[in-house]
């Protein structure tokens, strides 16, 4: 019986922790998305001092993410937007176009992050 | 080279606590939902011992979810009949009053050859001793010979003596075994007084064992004496 116990409260701790992952990670990739709109915005208008400002937020986010969401994700996925992250404040001192296409590209990583641990029925099968 | 090394010790360590979890039965013979876990188990904790880019969690959970859906599984079949029947399938009958039933050995696909090795397991070289003989879940053959070539027990001489617990094991390199005493009955002034008569502490015991009649045998350590 305690074994039966036991493994019940195994199940459940998964599920709550895989539910909990989840919803932690949909509301970081908000926040990251909101910042990456703003550092596009402020490039757009010219204001470079506070889309660098946006930029470091956006690291120092990007930073604490990283580690949480390791647990959960192939560690080749995030280098990805890693590189991307790390281009960002050359590429906005370079005033390059190539900014707003790694911030897409930034985001479309971590959209996809939250979809493929989403159990969406093709993601199962 | 360090993460694969603790890696591998994590992995270790929790595919140990999976099969205890599992239970001392599969350590045995294993039910076909249990061979399922078994393999299944030891391949998931491959995977992220041998690439360090795929986190734990993705061998961790499954793993642990997997053993623990196998002990939900084992308990619902033990209260429902029909539940076991669908997961471990039911043991079928190959040889009845001394007769093959070849279709059932046809339908489980086993081969003269599969049968007559599992009788040798028994010591049997001619089918015709066989009274019957089934197959049962895990794929084990159980043989009953037949009575003429059964061997003879104390019963059929009508030789009846007292069964006995077989004698426990009370010392174990210089360790008491509180729960062998407890289940023989006896204590620890028992033990004492054995020992003092025998002129040895517990440290000096290599092995001490004892029976219900409290008839014992000790086996000092070599460097003790």
């Amino acid at each position: 019986m305690k074994r039966l116990i036991l493994c019940i409260a195994i199940i459940v701790v998964i599920i709550s922790v895989s539910v909990f992952s989840l919803l932690t990670i949909k509301n970081k990739n908000e926040h990251l998305i909101e910042t990456l709109n703003a550092v596009t915005e402020y490039a757009e208008d010219k204001k470079t001092d506070l889309a660098l400002e946006k930029i470091d937020e956006f690291s120092r986010l990007w930073k604490k993410y990283y580690i949480c969401v390791s647990f959960l994700v192939e560690s080749s996925c995030l280098e990805d937007i890693s590189n991307s992250c790390a281009k960002l404040k050359a590429l906005l001192m370079k005033d390059s176009e190539e900014l707003y296409s790694e911030c897409e590209a930034i985001k479309y990583g971590i959209t996809l992050i939250y979809n493929n641990e989403f159990p969406y029925l093709h993601s199962i099968f | 080279m360090l993460i694969v090394f603790f890696r591998a010790i994590i992995l270790y360590a929790l595919v140990i606590l999976s099969i205890r979890l599992m239970g001392k039965r599969q350590i045995g013979e294993l039910q076909p939902s249990e061979l399922v876990i078994t393999i299944l188990v030891s391949n998931i904790a491959t995977l992220p011992i041998e690439d360090t880019t795929i986190p734990m969690t993705t061998g961790i959970i499954p793993m642990l979810t997997l053993v623990s859906l196998d002990v939900i599984m084992s308990t619902l079949t033990l209260r429902s009949r029909k539940l076991r029947q669908i997961v471990s399938g039911n043991p079928k009958v190959i040889i009845s009053n001394g007769v093959i039933d070849q279709k059932q050995m046809k339908n489980l696909r086993f081969s003269v050859d599969d049968l007559m090795e599992s009788l040798h397991d028994y010591n049997i070289f001619d089918i015709s001793e066989v009274q019957y003989a089934i197959v049962e879940t895990t794929g084990k053959i159980s043989v009953m010979q037949k009575n003429d070539y059964r061997s003879l027990t104390p019963s059929d001489i009508e030789l009846y003596s007292e069964t006995k617990n077989p004698p426990q094991i009370l010392i174990d390199d210089g360790v008491v075994m509180h729960g062998a005493i407890d289940f023989l009955g006896l204590d620890m002034k028992f033990l004492n007084d054995t020992l003092r008569k025998n002129n040895v502490e517990v440290s000096d015991v290599f092995l001490m064992s004892c029976d219900e009649d409290k008839n014992y045998k000790l086996v000092k350590k070599e460097d003790s004496n």
